[in-house]
C-alpha cells in the first residue's frame, strides 16, 4: 500500500478528509487474496457397541446430545467478566521506566518525590523515597497518582530482593481482626501505634536504600530534591511545565 | 521622551505573531497605515506584507535603497551584522532565557531555585556588611 501522506493544517485538522483519503489510497485497486484455511470436517456421529443380542450389537449416535433440560434460571455471569483477564500485563506508560523519579499527587505522602523501582504485575508502581532521605518506605503506588518526571537515577545493578511482590504488600486483615495484640501497646515517639514489619520487608528497605542513596548523591542536589516537596509556585502553571 | 526607533524603510524588526514569530526581518517599503513589506532572507522570513501589529521595532536599522530586492536586503544585513548585533542585545538574551526557562524539567527547576535562594543570601550578607561601615563611617564623622 502506497504511503499517503496527509498533512495538518494550522488549527489542527487534516488536509483531506476520509472519503478523500479513501480515494488517494486507491484500494479498490488492490486485490484481496487472503488463503482460508481448508475447514476440517469434524464426524457428527460416532459409533457405539450396544448390549443385548437383539441390538445388533453397535448403534450410530450423534457425538454431541443437546441437553435433555434447560435450566430457566441461567447462572448470571458477573458484570464485566472476560476470560483470560488475569493474564493480561497492565499497560504503564512510557514515561514511567525504571529509575523514573515520579511525584506522588495523592495520598499520605503526596507531594513527595520519589524513585520508581519497576512496574509490578498488578498494574502498580514500586517505589522508594528512598525512605532514608524523603521517609517514602518500599510501597506499592497507583499510576495514575503519580507525574512522572524527566529525572531519572539509574538502576543498573539493583537487584530488588524476591520477598518484593504484589503479595507482600497484601495486608492481612483476617489477623489482624483475630489477634490484635500482635502489634501490641508499644508505641512510637509520636504516640502512635507501632506496627512490626516483617523482617524481610526490613531487610529489602535496608537494600533498596543503601543502593539508592549512593546513587542518588552521585548527582550534586539530587539528594536535596528528593528530599524536598513538590509545589506550584508563582507563574509555574501544572499546564505548561515540563516535568 | 523623543521616539528613537520608527517605521522605516531598512527598519529590522522582531516578528512576534504567526509562523514567523520569533523571526528578525527588515521592513522593504511600508504599504499604508497597517501594514509593512517586510523580508528576512538572512532569517527564512519569505518577502510577504505584515501587520505593524504582528511587529516590534528594534533599535537595529540596514541601509537598503527604495525597491530593494531580497538579495539586497541578504547582503545588507549580513554586512551589518544583525543577526550578531541580536544576539547580543538584552532583549534577545531575555527571550533565551524566557525560553530556556520554559524547557527546564522540574529536577533544573529546584536546582535554579536553590541558586537563587544561595545568591540571595550572598547578596544580602554583602549588603548589610556595607551597610553597617558606612553607618559607622557615618558615625565617626559626626561625632568629630
Amino acid at each position: 500500500m502506497p504511503r499517503v501522506t496527509n498533512p495538518i493544517l494550522p488549527g489542527g485538522i487534516e488536509r483531506y478528509g476520509r472519503s478523500v483519503q479513501d480515494k488517494r489510497r486507491r484500494r479498490w485497486k488492490v486485490k484481496k487474496t487472503t488463503v482460508k484455511p481448508a475447514k476440517v470436517q469434524k464426524p457428527k456421529t460416532k459409533q457405539v457397541p450396544v448390549g443385548g443380542e437383539k441390538n445388533g450389537g453397535k448403534r450410530v449416535v450423534p457425538v454431541h446430545h443437546s441437553p435433555r433440560f434447560v435450566s430457566v434460571d441461567q447462572p448470571k455471569r458477573p458484570i464485566g467478566y472476560k476470560v483470560g483477564r488475569k493474564n493480561r500485563p497492565a499497560k504503564i506508560r512510557q514515561s514511567l521506566t525504571p529509575g523514573t523519579v515520579v511525584i506522588m499527587v495523592a495520598g499520605p505522602f503526596r507531594g513527595k518525590r520519589v524513585v520508581m523501582l519497576k512496574a509490578l504485575p498488578s498494574g502498580l508502581l514500586l517505589v522508594s523515597g528512598p525512605m532514608s532521605i524523603n521517609g517514602v518506605p518500599l510501597r506499592r503506588v497507583n499510576p495514575a497518582f503519580v507525574i512522572a518526571t524527566s529525572t531519572k537515577v539509574d538502576l543498573t545493578g539493583l537487584e530488588v530482593p524476591e520477598c518484593v511482590n504484589d503479595e507482600m504488600f497484601k495486608r492481612n486483615v483476617k489477623g489482624k481482626a483475630k489477634k490484635p495484640e500482635f502489634f501490641g501497646d508499644k508505641k512510637n515517639k509520636y504516640g502512635e501505634r507501632q506496627i512490626k514489619l516483617p523482617q524481610e520487608r526490613v531487610e529489602a528497605q535496608k537494600v533498596v536504600d543503601r543502593f539508592l542513596v549512593t546513587k542518588v548523591k552521585q548527582t550534586p542536589l539530587l539528594k536535596r530534591y528528593l528530599g524536598a516537596k513538590f509545589t506550584l509556585e508563582k507563574n509555574l502553571f501544572p499546564h505548561a511545565i515540563k516535568f | 521622551m523623543v521616539f528613537t526607533r520608527y517605521v522605516e524603510r531598512g527598519r529590522v524588526v522582531l516578528i512576534n505573531q504567526g509562523p514567523n514569530e520569533g523571526k528578525l526581518a527588515v521592513i522593504v517599503n511600508v504599504i499604508d497605515n497597517s501594514r509593512a513589506l517586510v523580508d528576512g532572507p538572512n532569517t527564512g522570513v519569505v518577502r510577504s506584507p505584515l501587520n505593524f501589529k504582528h511587529m516590534n521595532l528594534t533599535d537595529f536599522k540596514i541601509d537598503i535603497p527604495l525597491f530593494a530586492r531580497t538579495s539586497a536586503v541578504r547582503k545588507a544585513f549580513k554586512e551589518a551584522d544583525i543577526s550578531g548585533k541580536w544576539a547580543q542585545s538584552a532583549w534577545a538574551k531575555k527571550i533565551a532565557r524566557r525560553e530556556k526557562r520554559a524547557s527546564l524539567s522540574d529536577f533544573e527547576r529546584f536546582v535554579v531555585k536553590v541558586n537563587r535562594i544561595k545568591r540571595g543570601r550572598v547578596v544580602k550578607s554583602i549588603l548589610t556588611h556595607e551597610k553597617r561601615k558606612a553607618g559607622k563611617a557615618r558615625r565617626a564623622a559626626a561625632s568629630k
